[in-house]
């Protein structure tokens, strides 16, 4: 038993030289297809952290009521933080609001000495936010804690993130899904090709006495050796050609492209899920491709 | 043995292969099964190796019914037959050694066996010089005579030939019915289906005749009836 074994695996790599032509193909066909939606997976996680880091950046402003002493400050602070949809929160009295306006004025902020005694800037809290989804709806609560006078907060901005980063992921998806579907076809056909051009010592094998299973294995040792093949072939394209994009794309850090895109997914963080979506599904597909379509042929 | 009893087989499209055929060919017999294109030939043939099933009557070979025999043991039944083709069907990227090995490693044979019957059988059919040759750096005889060493390699007590010689000149032909008529000696079933009456008519053997599906003519039911 032990010996068919060998000598069928065996087989199957000597197939793969046999039959170099088609293996190539093979092999151009996979990789063109798991680049593709690498490719698209990749943009797809970039845009999605473009879009968190802008999150990240959008924070309000929530001026308090005059003359709340410090226990009132404390529970506009817990209603705050109970809200559930704060990142960070930092407390500005009126006396730290009217510093930050005179240094943002440079030289003219000396125009404001006169004000420093009587001082009508309010006490407020810088917030910024996890998720700005809801942001019209927090603002609204917020806006309704005791002791809250008003908040300024960029709504519209944030309604814009949230519909870019919603495109970004419903978008992405039906990218990825769509071309997973097209790649299944295609490689499919080839498979179907490959089987197809060997139909005929499928047949005598089995006039011999061939069972199924003795048949099949040097085609899954093809399949799965070609589908492993590629998806490594594809993951080194990929990280060698993302190695270059990083690092043209620091290289234009000093543009506002350069500054948007500066936030690109380093390649560690993805390089797992790549790895095992390639080099996984590569040997998936060659392996159930192999039993799905060599079945046709065996009905002899 | 192989038994035929009241077989019939119509194709989907309609046409009737063979109709209520009747036939018994014993144990070490030499039969040679004549007719035009189409007559039949080959649905018997198929039949004979379960790649067909009838669709009334009963098919035995070896004492099996092959009507009943489930999908998991044809190929089981099938080692136990040495079958030889017209168009030779040899794994094309295999050398000779290597298509007649195939026969004994589907049969999970231990490595230093198929080292010891392979030569011999390819030296048997005269060979030996050309084990490394795949088959298309070999003549259609020579092709042939793999074929019939992949047949044999087994020791099969029944070997099919479905028209064994059609793609080689006389010479050769009658240079392989030879080696057939050999092999039969040694007690082995032989079923040659062929259209060359010469070669029939050289070798003295039973003769079946079908036409349109049906047994026309018999040697051995003639020779018996004038007895």
């Amino acid at each position: 038993m032990l010996n068919s074994f060998f000598y069928l695996v065996k087989q199957g790599f000597k197939n793969l030289w046999n039959n170099r032509l088609m293996s190539l193909a093979s092999v151009g066909v996979l990789i063109s297809c798991m680049l593709l939606i690498g490719a698209a997976a990749l943009l797809s996680v970039n845009v999605s952290s473009i879009v968190d880091a802008v999150e990240d950046q959008s924070e309000a402003i929530v001026y308090l009521e005059d003359g709340l002493d410090d226990a009132a400050v404390e529970e506009v602070r817990d209603g705050l933080i109970a809200t559930g949809k704060i990142a960070t929160i930092e407390f500005i009295s009126k006396e730290d609001a009217l510093l930050d306006m005179m240094e943002s004025m440079g030289d003219d902020g000396m125009l404001f000495d006169a004000y420093a005694k009587e001082n009508n800037l309010p006490d407020s809290f810088r917030v910024t936010f996890d998720d700005v989804s809801d942001l019209e709806n927090t603002v609204l609560h917020i806006e309704a804690l005791l002791g809250v006078d008003s908040v300024s907060a960029l709504t519209e901005v944030a309604e814009v993130i949230t519909g870019v980063k919603n495109m970004a992921y419903v978008g992405g998806t039906i990218i990825i899904g769509l071309l997973i579907s097209v790649s299944l076809m295609i490689i499919g056909n080839t498979i179907k090709i490959t089987v197809f051009s060997r139909r005929r010592e499928v047949n005598i094998m089995k006039y011999v006495g061939a069972t199924n299973g003795f048949i099949r294995l040097p085609f899954i040792v093809e399949g799965v050796t070609l589908g492993v093949l590629s998806g490594a072939l594809s993951y080194g394209i990929i990280y060698f050609a993302y190695d270059y994009l990083v690092k043209w794309v620091s290289s234009q850090t000093a543009t506002w492209f350069g500054q948007i895109i500066s936030e690109l997914v380093p390649f560690s963080v993805v390089s797992q899920y790549l790895l095992i979506g390639f080099i996984g599904g590569g040997a998936f597909i060659g392996l159930f491709g192999c039993v799905a379509f060599i079945g046709k042929h065996l009905k002899v | 043995m192989i038994e035929f009893q009241n077989v019939t087989k119509k194709y989907h499209n309609g046409t009737v292969a063979l109709d209520n055929v009747n036939l018994r060919i014993d144990d070490g017999e030499f039969v040679f099964i004549v007719g035009s294109s189409g007559a039949g030939k080959s649905t018997l043939i198929k039949l004979m190796l379960r790649e067909e099933t009838a669709n009334s009557g009963i098919v035995k070979v070896n004492g099996k019914n092959l009507g009943k025999m489930a999908r998991y043991k044809i190929p089981k039944f099938r080692r136990s037959i040495g079958i030889v083709f017209q168009d030779f069907r040899l794994i094309p990227n295999m050398t000779a050694y290597d298509n007649v090995a195939f026969a004994l490693r589907v049969t999970n044979v231990r490595p230093k066996e198929i080292k010891r019957k392979v030569p011999y059988m390819l030296n048997l059919v005269g060979l030996a010089s050309k084990m490394k040759c795949k088959p298309e750096e070999l003549s259609g005889g020579e092709q042939q005579r793999v074929a019939l060493a992949r047949a044999l390699v087994n020791s099969p007590s029944l070997i099919i030939a479905d028209e064994p010689t059609g793609n080689i000149d006389p010479e050769l032909s009658f240079e392989i019915v030879d080696l057939l008529n050999e092999i039969n000696k040694l007690g082995v079933t032989i079923v040659m289906v062929t259209h060359e009456h010469d070669l029939v008519e050289k070798f003295n053997h039973r003769v079946i005749t079908i036409n349109k599906g049906e047994v026309i003519r018999d040697t051995k039911e003639t020779e018996a009836n004038l007895c």
